[in-house]
């Protein structure tokens, strides 16, 4: 839960992690294919278009 | 994550964690990360690639960082399976509006440095505008 009040404003390290190396802040979501859990194709564009979107990459499971 | 899944839920912020493996059934993400979103697989590591996050040297694998994340862990009951998938790829995050644009990122800098739920909802409310 988040705590009350205005956020505070990003550290510097923040920022940076803002604009990520080679991906372009606030520009467009490469796209990407996945499979899921039964090997059936995913695309990433049509999960952002069902709304917004946290895509969170794993090291791996287990 | 657990805790904090009400909060996504409030937000309309949907997750969706990605696997450097084969598709893994939603049912196993949730006992492993305690929450109901899918997990996808990219065994081909062609969207890890896409989003920048490559492969860590062995520095970024074993450094102090990861071995006291991984002591911590233990400590609090975590327990390590086989892993699947590759084992190389360092972990991140992004956060995708509604149109596709990436509002916010974090790249992994090693293979434990991942940002926690709450990083990922203050982001969100920071960068998702009115």
């Amino acid at each position: 839960m988040m705590e009350g009040g205005e956020a505070a404003e990003p550290s510097e390290e923040e920022a940076a992690m803002h604009a990520p190396e080679g991906i372009n802040a606030e520009g467009p979501a490469p796209e990407a294919r996945f499979e899921d859990g039964q090997g059936a194709p995913v695309m990433l564009s049509g999960l952002w278009a069902r709304g917004p979107l946290a895509l969170v990459f794993l090291r791996h499971l287990g | 994550m657990r805790r904090a899944w009400p909060s996504f839920e409030e937000r309309k912020l949907r997750v969706a964690a990605v696997s450097p493996a084969e598709g893994v059934p939603s049912a196993a993400v949730g006992g492993a990360l305690g929450a109901p979103f899918p997990c996808l697989g990219d065994p081909t590591g062609e969207a890890y690639d896409a989003f920048g996050l490559g492969r860590g040297e062995m520095a970024q694998m074993f450094n102090l960082h990861t071995l006291s994340r991984g002591v911590w862990a233990y400590l609090r009951g975590h327990r390590q399976t086989k892993p699947v998938g590759d084992r190389s790829r360092l972990p991140g995050a992004f956060l995708i509006d509604g149109a596709g644009r990436i509002r916010w990122g974090h790249r992994g800098r090693d293979a434990v440095d991942h940002p926690a739920a709450s990083t990922l909802l203050a982001a969100w409310d920071r960068v998702k505008g009115p």
